[in-house]
């Protein structure tokens, strides 16, 4: 079911067209990574997302709600953080929580509770948000947007400040989430960090999409490319599928997992054809990318 | 609605702020206080160097008449101030000053410039009874002394001078049926005295039928203050004492108006702001509630602290100054000269007329800060220019008693304030109360305009 629907949102500021046509889904279980360079547009999609800048053109529909005229029940099963996790400082975590559960009718205090266990906040949950560092507020913003129970999840940047067991343990996190059904969508400029993690990504630049890819695309450029050293590449032509070719007469290229490549090395040699040299070079996301929106990122 | 202002009241009394300022409001308070208890000398007497006198009579030539009277006019003096060293407790010297100074003058005036011997001897033997009566502390002689004066004065005169040395009998008949002795820390003589030395001025003004201008109102003050000072006779209730928290308390708007004043603003002009400059604006939006019902809320927080900011400072000022100048006061009224009619109110209902009459000017300050806080999302701005606000329009209405452009006539500051209901005085720019009600009115309605229209379609900025 989709639970996130922007078709052709236009966002005009002045003159200035800042987001040009933007159109994505976010389905249940879905962890969608929103990527683009600072400033291509991320953070402006997201707040018209949430109704927090006015929407141009198009429409936002969340859980079946345009959030430009049933804004309640749209933002209703929303939970998010934008740009920086930002509380009342002079409140305790705990306090900050407890402004928030009050916001919604259907929160109570053992809500609190499991959130902070949740993001692993218990021991310094009841000391002033001032004396936290960066990632513990990180911590904080997503025990904040998990408080109600949403079924769509916005986050905005919110590796920025984790350390690399605070990044594992979001990661591990929003895998759970997104098996119970819950919609994820997650901006950042980096794709490597959520290679492991998202099932969709949405490429954004200058304010328009330039891919949106799914799991079966992701996994077919996840796999790596090989260059490998043969006595003689003709004679390995019928070992070659799918995008693999020969280079020249004693290199070949092909796309293969790591598991393939020892069976199809030991191929080789079962053919009798020589193995000097076999050169793996990762092929990232990234690149993928790079290469698919022209170099334009 | 009500999850919302909770939320706010929490974020606000948890805000350093608020403390520094109540911890400064407290300070204030006790010193104002103190300031209340503390007898202010007002009437610094002159002190009278009685050696210069002396050396300046060795140097006066008695054949001169002119001489003449000065010197016995120093004599007396010195003699004056000798007696009221020898007797110097406050009664001694009401009564040295007011009863004796004649009959040495005479003395001195019988013997140099009458030089009659006889005559003098029985003023002599005269002072030296009164000093006796003086020394034993037998103040009411002199009150009977002056009492048969009287009489025989009302016996013997007519018309307007019977009638002042009437009243002044009933006076001192008064002060000796009530046994009110000559001591000027107590108030009944005090209100007693004033009679005494306003009755002249009064009933001659009284019998006046052509008054100038400046007369009337002399005469309008002489009503108000002799009605007042009978009040206090007849009830024996010290109104007028100012060292009391009874005074603080009638006097609170304008001893602890500045506050009012911050706290209004400070609240006012950071509510919606400071959401901004934190950043948590963000996620006050992203709750499932209106962008109406989140301003409202903030809104109704504001107009709920307000006045519960304020009983708290009437909380605190009781209690304060209760263990400083004490509570006694408390149980004596208010007077209200209205229209020429004495009407007594208790301290605590005077005290709420008088904020329930000022609150306009919180309030509509409250909303400026309110709507800047708004309009600039900038906590400082709003503030400031609040403070500004309210100081430029009540300049403003200043000059708009000078000056009459029709412009000045859009100044708030001539309508808001309606203590003069309350005071039993004029508006003091003329406006009618209508008239008040309607400009006041036209303000919120604006403000509360551009306030919700700003609010509603602002797009929250990326940083």
């Amino acid at each position: 079911m989709n639970i996130l629907k922007i078709d052709k949102l236009v966002k005009k500021i002045g003159n200035k067209e800042i987001l040009k046509n933007v159109s994505f889904e976010v389905n249940e279980k879905d962890i969608l990574a929103f990527i683009g360079a600072n400033g291509a547009g991320k953070t402006t999609t997201i707040k018209c997302i949430l109704g927090l800048q006015k929407i141009t053109r198009g429409t936002i529909k969340i859980n079946g709600y345009d959030i430009k005229k049933d804004f309640k029940k749209a933002i209703s099963r929303v939970g998010a953080i934008v740009e920086n996790p930002d509380f009342y400082l002079y409140l305790t975590g705990f306090e900050n929580l407890k402004l928030y559960a009050r916001m919604h009718t259907n929160v109570l205090e053992d809500d609190i509770y499991r959130v902070v266990e949740l993001v692993g906040l218990e021991k310094s949950i009841h000391e002033k948000v001032s004396k936290y560092s960066l990632g513990m507020k990180e911590r904080l913003g997503i025990a904040l947007s998990l408080l109600h129970s949403p079924n769509l999840l916005v986050l905005d940047e919110p590796t920025n400040g984790l350390d690399p067991e605070g990044i594992k343990d979001l990661r591990v996190l929003l895998k759970r989430l997104a098996k119970t059904g819950v919609g994820i969508v997650i901006s950042s400029h980096n794709l490597s960090e959520l290679e492991n993690l998202c099932n969709k990504v949405v490429i954004i630049s200058n304010g328009e999409v330039i891919d949106v890819a799914t799991i079966e695309q992701l996994t077919a450029l996840d796999k790596s490319k090989y260059t490998i050293k043969v006595s003689d590449s003709k004679k390995c032509k019928s070992l070659l599928n799918g995008e693999d070719k020969i280079i020249d007469d004693e290199h070949i290229l092909v796309l293969k997992d790591e598991e393939d490549i020892a069976l199809f090395i030991k191929e080789l040699v079962l053919n009798n054809i020589l193995v000097y040299e076999v050169i793996k070079s990762n092929l990232t996301l990234e690149e993928a990318f790079i290469k698919k929106a022209g170099g334009k990122i | 609605m009500i999850r919302l202002i909770h939320n706010e009241i929490v974020k606000l009394i948890n805000k350093k702020s608020f403390y520094i300022v109540t911890i400064i409001f407290i300070l204030f308070c006790i010193l104002t206080n103190i300031i209340y208890k503390t007898p202010l000398n007002s009437d610094v007497e002159e002190k009278i160097n009685i050696e210069e006198l002396k050396q300046e009579n060795l140097t006066f030539d008695l054949d001169s008449e002119e001489d003449l009277i000065k010197y016995v006019d120093n004599l007396t003096t010195i003699k004056i101030e000798e007696l009221k060293v020898a007797y110097s407790d406050t009664v001694s010297n009401y009564i040295i000053n007011h009863f004796m100074y004649s009959d040495i003058y005479d003395y001195y005036e019988q013997q140099y410039i009458l030089e009659d011997e006889n005559l003098a001897n029985d003023t002599k033997r005269q002072i030296d009874l009164e000093i006796k009566y003086l020394e034993n502390h037998d103040w009411q002689y002199f009150l009977d002394e002056r009492i048969n004066y009287l009489e025989n004065r009302v016996k013997n005169t007519s018309g307007i001078e019977q009638e002042r040395y009437e009243k002044l009998l009933e006076i001192a008949n008064y002060r000796k049926q009530e046994n009110i002795v000559y001591d000027s820390n107590n108030y009944l003589h005090r209100s007693l005295e004033f009679i005494e030395e306003n009755t002249y001025e009064y009933v001659n003004l009284l019998h006046d039928d052509d008054l100038t201008e400046e007369e009337v109102s002399r005469l309008d003050y002489l009503n108000e203050e002799m009605a007042i000072h009978e009040y206090v006779l007849k009830n024996k209730q010290d109104v007028l004492n100012e060292h009391t928290l009874r005074a603080v308390f009638m006097n609170f708007p304008g001893e602890f108006g500045l506050f009012i004043l911050i706290y209004t603003i400070m609240i006012a002009g950071s509510i919606v702001s400071e959401e901004y400059s934190r950043g948590t604006i963000k996620t006050l939006l992203v709750a499932p509630y209106k962008r109406i019902t989140i301003l409202t809320s903030k809104l109704l927080t504001v107009l709920i602290l307000i006045p519960v900011v304020i009983v708290f400072m009437c909380l605190f000022e009781l209690l304060i100054g209760g263990i400083i100048i004490g509570f006694d006061s408390l149980s004596i009224p208010v007077l209200i000269n209205s229209l020429g009619v004495i009407k007594t109110y208790s301290v605590i209902n005077y005290l709420v007329m008088l904020l329930l009459a000022n609150l306009p000017v919180y309030l509509i300050i409250a909303l400026f800060a309110f709507t800047l806080s708004v309009v600039t999302t900038s906590t400082s701005a709003a503030i400031t220019l609040s403070f500004l606000f309210y100081l430029m329009v009540n300049i403003l209405a200043n000059l708009a008693n000078i000056y009459n452009f029709p412009i000045f006539k859009a100044c708030v500051a001539l309508y808001w304030d309606f203590s003069y209901l309350v005071l039993g005085i004029k508006q003091p720019f003329g406006a009618s109360l209508g008239l008040s009600i309607m400009v006041l009115f036209i303000y919120i309605v604006i403000m509360l305009c551009i306030s919700y229209v700003i609010f509603q379609n602002k797009d929250v900025k990326n940083c």
